[in-house]
Formats: C-alpha cells, sequence, structure tokens
C-alpha cells in the first residue's frame, strides 16, 4: 500500500485527474530548472521522441491533456504534473490503462542518451522558457504584483518569479539538468492524487518513489515603517499595488475571520473597496483584496489613472481603517459568510477544486471544505476586528502610466 | 414544455416558451447542489445601426457592453450586487459582439435569485448622472485591455480586415466612443432588444423544471412589453481585406503577428450550417499541436509555444484568425501561408478530428457551466438547440470538408505586427 497515493473517488462526473506534485524547499537559484523540467519533459521520452508525437497520441487517448506547473507555497515549492481524462465508459475498454503507461511514460522514462537529457528536445525547451521569461513582464498586473512584493521584502518566497531568470538559463546544460531531474524525481516528496474512478492498483508504477521529510511553509516579512515606490512605463493605466503584513495571524484565523475580513474590504462586489472606490467615485474598472497566508500578506490592486493616485491610496486607506475601527455591521458579517459558503459549495462541485482542498488539509492542515463550511457561521464581528487590527500597511507600489 | 434528449452526453433539456416569447432552457442536473442561470439578449456589438419603429438610429461603437454595465442601476438604490451579496449567490455580466448574458450561480435561495434576475433585466434605470458616472470606470476598463498585448493585436486584426461590419470594433469601443453615449442611445438599445421575444433563459444545475417555469410564467404575466417594430441594418461589406499590413511599435518583448484571412461565407452557411466546424479540423489538422507546420516551425526556431488560431463569425464573413509570436515574423508568416495553401488531409487525421470533437462534447456535459454556455452558444450561433450534434460528427465527411475549403481564399488576408519599441 502505497500512502502517498490519496484516491479520491467520485463518479459524479465524466472525468478523471491524475495530479503527481513533487514537493521540496523553496530555493531561489532552482526555480529556472524547475520551470525548464515542465516543459522538457513533455516535450520528449524514449518513446515518444517529439512533442509530435506524445500529442498525436494524447488525442488518440480520447484527448488526455498533460499540465505542468512550479508552485511556490511559502517555504514549500510543489512540481506538478496534472492529467486530466475521460472516464474508460466513455472512451474504450483498456483506455484507464494505456493512460498510466502514457504518464509513466512522460514523466519517468525520459529522453535520456548517456547521462545527459537528448539534446534537440533540450535545446526546444530552452526556447520555450526563454520566451516565457522575455515576455512574463508584457503582462503588466503581474509584473506590478511582483515588484510590490521586492520592494516590500526581496527575500520572500512570494517574491520569486516562478518563470525564472535569463542569467540562470545559460547555466543549465543538459547534464546538469538531468542529474537535476535524478534529484528532484528521487528526493523530493511525491505524492499523488487521483479523482474520478481510479483505482489504487492503475497506480502501481507510483510505488516506492520519492522520500520523505517534514517541510514547512509558513514564511513572515518584518513589519516596518510604510515606504512608497513609483516606477515610470509607457502604458495607458497605472498600476497600483499595496502590500500589507499580515501579523501574527494563526491558521484558524486564516481559516476564518481572515476569509470574512477580505470579503468585506474587497472580495465581493458590494465590498468597501467595490462600493467606494469603483462604485462611488469611478477611480477604477478592477480594485480587489487577496490574502496569502504562508507568506504573511495581503495585497490590495487596483487599476487607476496616475493623476488620481493620491486619493485612491487616500480612499483605500481610509476602508482599511474603518475594518480596524469595526466600522462595519453585523449584516456584512452574515453576507460575507453566505458568500464564503456558496464559493465553497463550488469547489466541492469541480473535480479540480476539490483535488485543491485536499492538497491544502494533506499540506498546510487547514480543516476540510465541508467543515468550513460549517465552522464559518462562529466568525464574530469582533473575531473579524482582531483581525482587522493584524494588518499593517508595508509597501506602496505604483507601475506609474501616461496620465490621462 | 417540451423535453429533449441530446444523444450520447446525457443532457435533458427542458424547452418552455412563455406567452411573451420568452424562450427558457431547463437542464436539471441532480450530481450537484448548485445552479447556473444565464439571461440572454441576442443583441452584442455587432448592431450599430436598426430601425426602431421606423425611425432610424445609430448608436456609438461601445453602446452594448456600456448598456450591460447601467443594467445593475436600479431607482430604488439598490444593486444587483447588495442583493445578491445578501443571498451569498455570485452575480455577473458580459458582452460579446453577438449577446449580451446576466448570470447568477449559487446553491441556495435559487427562486428568489430568478425572480430578481427577470426583474432588475426588465427594469432599466438610466439617468445622466448615472450615464457620466459609468463612463469614469468604463473607461478604466478599457485602459486595461489596450495594455495587453495580445488583445491589442487581436482587435487590430479585425479593424484591419473589415470595411463597415461592425466587428471591427472592439466590444468596449475607445475611450472617445464611449464618451458619446447618452441615456437616450441606452434607451433606444433597450426598447429594440431587451424585448422577450429577443431573449431567452438558461438555467443548468440542481433545479426542479415544473416549479422553475410556473414561477417564470408568473413572472412574466404581471409585466407589459410594448411591442415595437425593429429591423437591423446591415451595410454592405467589400470582400477585400481594409488594410492589408500594418506595424504597430509597442512595450512588448517579443513581436507578435496575426493574419487575419478573411472569407465570405454567405452561401456556404446556408449549404453546409457547420461550415466552421469543418474549418476547425483544418486549422487543427494543418498548424496545430501535432501538425507538421507547428513541429518544423519550432524545429526552426521560428516559434516556440504560441501558436493559435481562432475562426471569427461575421454576419455574411468569417475570419481565420492565426497568431503568434516571433521576432522572425517575416519568414514564418510566409512559412504558415505556404502550409495553408498546400495543406494535404489523411483520412486518418480527419477521423482522429472526429474522436477529439466527440471527446470534446463528452468533457463540456461534465459541468453545469460548460452545458448552459453550450446551449447558448448553440442559440446565438445557429438560432436553435441542436440535440443530435454528438451524432452529426459520425456524418462530417471529405466531400463537404474539400467544398468548405473550396470556398476559402488564402490570398486574401491581412497581416498586423506588434513590434518592441527598443529593438530595430
Amino acid at each position: 500500500m502505497n500512502k502517498s497515493v490519496h484516491l479520491i473517488k467520485d463518479k459524479r462526473f465524466k472525468k478523471n485527474i491524475i495530479k503527481i506534485n513533487f514537493r521540496r524547499e523553496t530555493n531561489r537559484s532552482e526555480m529556472t530548472k524547475l520551470n525548464f523540467l515542465t516543459h522538457l519533459l513533455l516535450l520528449s521520452s524514449k518513446k515518444y521522441q517529439t512533442e509530435r508525437e506524445i500529442l498525436y497520441h494524447a488525442k488518440e487517448l480520447y484527448d488526455i491533456s498533460e499540465e505542468a506547473f512550479v508552485n511556490i507555497y511559502g517555504k514549500t515549492t510543489i512540481l506538478s504534473f496534472r492529467f486530466t481524462f475521460l472516464q474508460e465508459q466513455y472512451t474504450e475498454k483498456g483506455n484507464t490503462s494505456k493512460v498510466m503507461d502514457f504518464i509513466n511514460e512522460l514523466l519517468f522514462n525520459p529522453n535520456v542518451k548517456n547521462g545527459r537529457f537528448d539534446k534537440k528536445t533540450f535545446e526546444l525547451a530552452k526556447n520555450e522558457v526563454i520566451d516565457e521569461i522575455k515576455t512574463f513582464d508584457e503582462n503588466k498586473g503581474a509584473y506590478s504584483q511582483l515588484k510590490m512584493l521586492e520592494y516590500m521584502d526581496p527575500d520572500s518566497p512570494a517574491a520569486i518569479k516562478v518563470v525564472g531568470s535569463l542569467k540562470e538559463i545559460e547555466k543549465i546544460t543538459p547534464k546538469n539538468l538531468y542529474d537535476f531531474y535524478l534529484e528532484v524525481f528521487n528526493k523530493s516528496i511525491i505524492d499523488t492524487f487521483a479523482f474520478g474512478d481510479v483505482e489504487e492498483n492503475d497506480l502501481s508504477f507510483l510505488k516506492g518513489k520519492g522520500t520523505k521529510k517534514k517541510l514547512d511553509y509558513n514564511y513572515s516579512s518584518k513589519t516596518r515603517e510604510p515606504k512608497k515606490y513609483i516606477e515610470h512605463d509607457s502604458i495607458n493605466q497605472s498600476r497600483l499595488v499595496i502590500g500589507y503584513n499580515l501579523v501574527d495571524l494563526t491558521i484558524k484565523e486564516a481559516e476564518y475571520a481572515l476569509q470574512v475580513y477580505l470579503h468585506i474590504l474587497g472580495i465581493s462586489p458590494s465590498s468597501k473597496l467595490f462600493v467606494n472606490v469603483r462604485e462611488k467615485e469611478s477611480l477604477c474598472y478592477s480594485i480587489s483584496a487577496n490574502a496569502r497566508y504562508l507568506n504573511s500578506i495581503m495585497t490590495i490592486n487596483a487599476g487607476i489613472d496616475a493623476i488620481n493616485f493620491d486619493r485612491t491610496v487616500d480612499l483605500i486607506n481610509k476602508q482599511v481603517e474603518d475594518m480596524k475601527k469595526g466600522k462595519f455591521e453585523i449584516k456584512d458579517i452574515e453576507a460575507a459568510k453566505l458568500s464564503i459558503k456558496t464559493s465553497y459549495q463550488d469547489v466541492l462541485e469541480n473535480p479540480y477544486t476539490i483535488i485543491n482542498s485536499y492538497e491544502s488539509t494533506s499540506y498546510i492542515g487547514y480543516d476540510s471544505i465541508k467543515k468550513r463550511i460549517k465552522e464559518i457561521d462562529k466568525v464574530t464581528l469582533e473575531d473579524v476586528k482582531k483581525v482587522a487590527g493584524k494588518i499593517k500597511l508595508n509597501t506602496i507600489f505604483l507601475l506609474e502610466g501616461k496620465k490621462k | 414544455m417540451k423535453k429533449i434528449t441530446y444523444n450520447n452526453i446525457g443532457i435533458d433539456v427542458y424547452k418552455h416558451t412563455c406567452k411573451n416569447g420568452l424562450d427558457v432552457y431547463l437542464v436539471p442536473d441532480k450530481r450537484v447542489r448548485s445552479f447556473f442561470a444565464t439571461l440572454n439578449v441576442k443583441y452584442g456589438s455587432d448592431i450599430l445601426k436598426f430601425k426602431l419603429n421606423d425611425k432610424i438610429i445609430k448608436i456609438p461603437v461601445g453602446s452594448a457592453h456600456f448598456l450591460e454595465h447601467k443594467m445593475f442601476e436600479q431607482e430604488n438604490g439598490i444593486t444587483p450586487f447588495d442583493f445578491y451579496s445578501s443571498l451569498g449567490i455570485e452575480c455577473n455580466a458580459s458582452t460579446n459582439n453577438k449577446k449580451t448574458d446576466y448570470i447568477f450561480s449559487g446553491s441556495s435561495s435559487f427562486y428568489e435569485s430568478l425572480e430578481y434576475l427577470l426583474d432588475y433585466v426588465q427594469a432599466p434605470y438610466f439617468t445622466d448622472e448615472n450615464v457620466l458616472k459609468e463612463k469614469g470606470i468604463i473607461k478604466q476598463e478599457i485602459l486595461m485591455y489596450e495594455d495587453d498585448p495580445g488583445q491589442k493585436l487581436y482587435d487590430c486584426s479585425l479593424y484591419n480586415t473589415y470595411f463597415k461590419n461592425p466587428v471591427k470594433y472592439s466590444v468596449g469601443g475607445k475611450v472617445s466612443d464611449i464618451m458619446k453615449i447618452t441615456k437616450e442611445d441606452l434607451y433606444n438599445i433597450y426598447n429594440a432588444f431587451y424585448q422577450p421575444k429577443n431573449m431567452f433563459l438558461v438555467v443548468t444545475g440542481n433545479i426542479d423544471v415544473k416549479k422553475t417555469i410556473k414561477l417564470i410564467e408568473e413572472n412574466q404575466g404581471k409585466k407589459k412589453f410594448d411591442d415595437n417594430k425593429v429591423e437591423i441594418i446591415d451595410e454592405e461589406e467589400p470582400i477585400e481585406v481594409k488594410n492589408r499590413y500594418e506595424e504597430i511599435l509597442d512595450n512588448v518583448a517579443i513581436s507578435k503577428f496575426a493574419i487575419n484571412i478573411k472569407i465570405r461565407v454567405k452561401e456556404l452557411k446556408e449549404n453546409v450550417p457547420i461550415y466552421s466546424r469543418y474549418l476547425s479540423f483544418f486549422l487543427e489538422t494543418v498548424l496545430g499541436t501535432t501538425s507538421k507546420l507547428k513541429e518544423e516551425l519550432t524545429n526552426k526556431g521560428l516559434i516556440t509555444y504560441n501558436l493559435s488560431s481562432e475562426i471569427v463569425e461575421a454576419g455574411d464573413y468569417s475570419s481565420i484568425v492565426i497568431m503568434g509570436e516571433t521576432d522572425k515574423y517575416e519568414e514564418t508568416i510566409q512559412y504558415i501561408m505556404d502550409a495553408l495553401k498546400n495543406q494535404k488531409f489523411s483520412q486518418k487525421e480527419f477521423d482522429l478530428n472526429k474522436k477529439l470533437l466527440k471527446s470534446h462534447y463528452v468533457y463540456t456535459s461534465d459541468s453545469i457551466y460548460s452545458i448552459n454556455s453550450f446551449i447558448v452558444g448553440q442559440i446565438i450561433i445557429r438560432g436553435k438547440i441542436n440535440e443530435k450534434v454528438y451524432l452529426d460528427v459520425d456524418k462530417m465527411n471529405k466531400v463537404e470538408y474539400n467544398y468548405v475549403m473550396s470556398q476559402v481564399d488564402f490570398n486574401n488576408y491581412g497581416v498586423v505586427v506588434i513590434k518592441p519599441k527598443t529593438k530595430k
């Protein structure tokens, strides 16, 4: 019995999903290589020497989709491979077994000769990674978000560019990348989430792989006197990102009172930010508040006109201050709880988010979604006010575009 | 009420037409507790000129989207956002070139939510003040899209391809367009197109069919609608591509190109209503992920993973839009155009496409959200639902395929390139 396989039996849907995670400590210098692997392993294998062959075979398996990505969760980084395919009854007899062979082939039988990755595959993957790194900054929202996090705390895992860097990529060779692959595939914690109509036997190829160790997740940045940074760019819309520290927040507060807090402040269209900054003052189209508990950070993002910078910041500050003062009502809390329960119900009815919730329960120790639906009702006004008091302004960043 | 069953993919649709002409499609799905409702208006940004009771009306670009925002304004000051938030229901709305939709989803308070949806979309409240207020918000929405190079490339490609067809304009319009919009424009559109017979409701998820129909009939029975005479005015679109080449300098790291092949489909549409499915087969085979072309382009280092294609339907015309990312765009475009003209398509590849399309329908039938948009899409594009889509795949054949492809003139195309400002 392989304990690192989590079977989620669920026959409500027509698809199966297999997600294989390689968990390791977050290490900035590894990011480019990890991203490289997400590209390279889906481009060729021993049996399917080209991407075209792989994808052709994927189509023959009734359009199985294969995805690879890297996510940073505080001090832990996860390299994931996710395969989505139709349950056998919607395909033909033997399809699931062929899918397992396919997954095994792509991940565990790479195109390697003499202890190094195939040169041609390596070059193709390298071109992809270079393009991905170069175009990352074209997305001004993502760029501004990362910039703010760097200004806030350059050492935070949240400030790491997941795609990697051009400087690092030049150090990577077919040989050292293969060595890195062996290291990741043998020395990470490997576990698998199998959703739908999949049996333990189907996953026998995963037996005995990986290692066991304990990983930490939580990272906290230091608080400080708030600082303001402005960068210029010839964009049409300026991007405002404000960063806050979550100081000494407990996991229970993060799961419950913080969720209610975020709804009232800036998630729902009836939130303080949406109503007061967008609807009443017409200062923006998009505005929202988000938190990353594992990095102890909250951010507020808005797209604005540069000339309205000061006014928008003042208004946002006022909303955050009002939360601290408890200027919200029981009915706001009740509405937030209803919204949160609705979104949790949605989580329980989507195969991808069901897997995510199993991950966060087993990795971080969050309560199950079913438990959260019940427990959220216990949050009080005092709880939300207490959380509001643990949120400290750290950094205001503006990517300033043309003044219109 | 009529029950319609989609063959092979297990979707049962209950169709009911209300006395006032509003069509209702209900798809009960007891696998889940949630529900998803969309109230759709057969009106999008593609209509800029029409006759309303014999009076010719011209409206500014971006009006359909502007009106969608303004439906959230209610006379009593309580907005749909307020109402739905208090119930824990998600609500939203969106506009594209062919339709506008108003949606909600959740897992409790279904009947209240549905009644409210019908009520707020059927109670416009536009004033000079609330129209003015929205301009600041929509301006920021437009500027946000203008900073997205992929969106800019796509918009520019359509703008350059068409002379008069409104598909040439982006759905939201430009900032200068929306500044011209008045509450009179919005009321004209509303009176012409937001009529029950020009709308339809689709609800998927955990619902009770009989109770839902009863609620809708009672709700609609209480309301009166004007019987306005409406005629859409289309302008004749020439077959040529308006502007065959343009280069734009922008904030990008790598150049991007869009090829837009303009196809006249007026007759084709009548002869082969599913012509776009054949075009999709063609695109998937000739430049999709498993195409020889894609492999050659990557092996030559011309492109990496960013090569995409789509079909845009625009009245008597359709466009094949191909977009990619490379600094060697001249060579790449030449390569692609040569491959498109010399396409070869084996029976094996044809059959694989059929298998893929069937799998796609099964995936679509697996969520209340994708089922809903699938039904909406069929009604908007083809005018009605087609429960035989899965079986129709078996009827697809090379003869029809060849006929469809014979209608495509691969020399009738335009190109847009976005280049980095700093590089030569």
